[in-house]
């Protein structure tokens, strides 16, 4: 999955911080943060449980970093096709800081 | 999110506009891959200016990176650039993705937390730069224990 927050602001986000960590927490899959600004980053104002497999943030260029996420999440989805699926490490999130 | 790459704008004019390169989508992939089979993940942010470059460097240090790989281009010698690298209060990797003479320069003088620079292995270096961050972090020896596919 491909996650674009958009601007969300920080209070809103402060507000319901529980709503989206638990909806995090939620996914199945894999999930990689794409933005165009540092600021947007949802990790590190939610802290979920289940961090995102990676976070890319090309400055003020949404298109280049939803083309490097959309390339790794390709990559990654042919990789684990290959190797015949799974669930991810639930002990990403306890390594994540 | 545990390890950060922190890429610097492309050329050697630091007040321009142009947007760091895109590493191979091959290396990117494989980096995110290799964190993964770590039981760790990566935040990759480009840069588009020294400003930006050195405010990501902060930002992701507030954050909680645990380690950051930064990669400020042409722009090392820049004192705003060399300031923010040296007060990194967590250890960093510099990284020039060069792979010819001349090389860019890198940080000279104290280099605050700095455990390692690679240079001239092209986008190859952030691979090494992922080995030695793992190795760093301990978790280099995690990084075939996980099954990570989808």
């Amino acid at each position: 999955m491909l996650l674009d927050s958009g601007d969300l602001a920080a209070d809103d986000c402060a507000r319901h911080a529980a709503e989206l960590r638990s909806a995090l927490d939620g996914l199945d899959a894999p999930y990689i943060e794409v933005h165009d600004h540092v600021e947007q980053e949802l990790e590190c104002r939610v802290r979920p449980a289940h961090p995102a497999l990676a976070i890319i943030v090309m400055t003020r260029d949404l298109a280049k970093s939803y083309a490097i996420s959309l390339e790794i999440a390709l990559k990654r989805k042919s990789t684990s096709s290959s190797e015949g699926g799974g669930r991810p490490p639930s002990s990403q999130g306890a390594l994540a800081a | 999110m545990s390890i950060v790459i922190i890429r610097g704008p492309e050329g050697p004019h630091a007040g321009g506009r142009t947007h760091a390169s895109s590493l191979p989508g091959e290396v990117l992939a494989a980096l995110v891959e290799r964190a993964a089979s770590a039981g760790t993940a990566i935040a990759i942010r480009t840069c588009a200016s020294v400003e930006e470059f050195a405010s990501a460097l902060g930002i992701s240090e507030r954050e909680g990176a645990e380690l950051i790989v930064a990669d400020p281009g042409a722009h090392a010698g820049r004192s705003m650039v060399a300031e923010a690298m040296r007060a990194l209060r967590v250890p960093y990797i510099e990284v020039h993705d060069d792979g010819c003479d001349p090389l860019e320069p890198q940080l000279e003088g104290d280099a605050g937390r700095r455990i390692a620079v690679v240079h001239g292995y092209a986008a190859q270096g952030y691979m090494l730069a992922m080995s030695k961050a793992l190795e760093h972090l301990g978790y280099a020896e995690r990084e075939f224990d996980y099954h990570v596919g989808i």
